[in-house]
């Protein structure tokens, strides 16, 4: 489904990423770990087109989307939970969620909505809240569905479990092995190193803007020194 | 009491005034945080369009329509021309364009229409109505009726459509508004669009009340106004308009019980120190 090659990032004179390449297939969901500051939001921002100047090569299902703005990645089939979120806080959970359907036929909303409330029943509760009076767990529930009422080929979410509660990791965890169950292609960027093994079909690890390993999660999971030799005591 | 009444509806008049001038400021700040001092010389636009095309027509639908056409097109050219250009320098750039925009467009009044006043030949809502005992005129009435009316459609827009929700996403996010889809350049001239006509609206009234039309008529609405928007919280149009009635209220009551000590601006900016300092967020209590 994505094919990346040979991506360079740079703000500045800063190289954030050097040459990497990746792949994630349809129906797969693929991890990118690595500690602080190793490239993989810079790498996952590339994708959706949010880094400006961006270097390499990036198809999705064959077609060339290197050159376009993030809005036609989007109509595309490419889209982002962001890191930090990024809800638009003055809006309600349903404006919110509209929102993330902008570039489709309103007609569809309904039906997108109807599959991101299924995805995350709480967010029916909350559905008149505004996104700033959520927790955590729900912000990031709403910012998956949002991306979701895109209806995306490719779905890239950076730091899922960032600042949530066990609980909401494993709701959210839940979600996207559900959304891999209906085909979705899913790249999730992670320091959660082991809970991101736990679900992902293969891995990628980065390291200052690198590429140092790559295999199948399995291989990953079997001998946890392989990661553990990258990534040392951020891996938990 | 029939001096208090009297009082809450002079109050309220100015009030519904400032709300009008205030609520294109409020949008174009949220938008871009940028104070948009420009806005009171597209109220003394309106307010000469309106005053010009009455005066050939005689219908005062039509100048407002004119006016709020005309207006609505002039903001678009002043983002297009004079902030877009600018937009990535610091703000103190884009208030010092603007600022310059406001005294050329008054010059430029100056040198069209003269500097003295003009007037309707005939002038338009004159008649008088009797509610509660107070007399008042269409064109007072007119003024209330009209900010009613605009306010509830403002609101509506931006809570129950597409691109009004839009609106409000590209002010809270614009890049990840942009990156859904959204035109920002397209939210950005309707933003300009809708403040600029309710400039106009402002303006045509404040003239039908006074019956004056002279260049330098945006000068104190153009500062009251700045109070208004800080006061209201910065970026909220509710804000805006809560504080725009509130500053009404104050200058009504103030002007008569306190008028032999402050004049009317002196009582509104006391008032505004006042409640800045107990409120610094303003009287919404929102954050920007």
């Amino acid at each position: 489904m994505l094919h990346v090659e040979n991506l360079v990032c740079r703000y500045g004179k800063i190289e954030a990423v050097s040459g990497i390449s990746l792949d994630v297939g349809e129906g797969q969901i693929v991890a990118l770990v690595g500690a602080n500051g190793a490239g993989k939001s810079s790498t996952i921002q590339s994708i959706a087109g949010h880094v400006l100047g961006a270097e390499g090569r990036i198809t999705l299902a064959g077609e060339d989307i290197t050159a376009l703005p993030p809005r036609e990645r989007v109509r595309k089939g490419v889209a982002i939970a962001p890191e930090g979120r990024r809800l638009f806080r003055d809006l309600t959970v349903h404006e919110n969620l509209s929102m993330g359907g902008f570039c489709r036929p309103r007609e569809r909303e309904a039906a997108n909505l109807k599959r991101v409330l299924d995805l995350f029943p709480r967010l029916a509760e909350r559905i008149h809240s505004r996104a700033e009076n959520l927790s955590g767990g729900e912000q990031q529930m709403v910012t998956i569905g949002r991306a979701m009422m895109s209806e995306p080929r490719l779905l890239l979410i950076d730091e899922l479990s960032l600042g949530l509660m066990p609980k909401n990791v494993d709701l959210c965890y839940e979600a996207i092995l559900r959304l891999k169950r209906e085909g979705l292609s899913i790249l999730v960027v992670e320091q959660n190193t082991t809970k991101a093994l736990q679900v992902a079909d293969h891995a990628y690890v980065l390291s200052s803007g690198r590429l140092i390993w790559k295999g199948t999660a399995a291989e990953a999971r079997d001998d946890p020194s392989v990661i553990q030799a990258y990534i040392g005591s951020s891996a938990h | 009491m029939k001096l208090i009444w009297e009082l809450a509806l002079q109050g309220l008049l100015n009030g519904c005034i400032y709300a009008l001038i205030a609520v294109g400021l409020v949008m174009v700040y949220g938008l871009l945080r940028v104070l948009h001092i420009a806005h009171a010389g597209l109220f003394t636009l309106g307010a000469y369009v309106s005053l010009v095309v009455t005066n050939a027509t005689g219908s005062l639908a039509l100048a407002l329509a004119c006016s709020v056409i005309t207006v609505g097109l002039s903001g678009i050219a002043i983002y297009r021309f004079c902030y877009e250009p600018i937009l990535s320098r610091p703000p103190y750039v884009v208030l010092i364009v603007s600022i310059g925009l406001f005294i050329m467009m008054e010059e430029i009044f100056r040198i069209v229409f003269g500097p003295y006043g003009l007037s309707y030949l005939k002038p338009p809502l004159q008649e008088r109505f009797t509610i509660l005992g107070t007399g008042i005129t269409a064109a007072e009435l007119s003024v209330v009726l009209i900010t009613i009316v605009l306010f509830a459609t403002l609101d509506a827009f931006n809570r129950f459509t597409r691109i009004g929700i839009a609106s409000r996403a590209t002010v809270s996010d614009p890049q990840m508004a942009s990156s859904f889809g959204v035109d920002i350049r397209l939210i950005r001239d309707m933003t300009f669009f809708i403040g600029s006509a309710f400039a106009a609206v402002a303006g045509t009234m404040v003239g039908v009340l006074n019956n004056l039309v002279e260049p330098t008529m945006g000068s104190v609405p153009s500062y009251k106004a700045l109070a208004i928007i800080v006061l209201g919280g910065m970026g909220s149009i509710r804000g805006a308009l809560a504080s725009a009635l509130f500053l009404g209220l104050i200058e009504a009551f103030g002007t008569t019980y306190l008028g032999t000590l402050l004049d009317r601006d002196a009582i509104a900016f006391t008032v505004l120190l006042v409640v800045l300092m107990l409120r610094p967020a303003g009287l919404t209590g929102k954050k920007t």
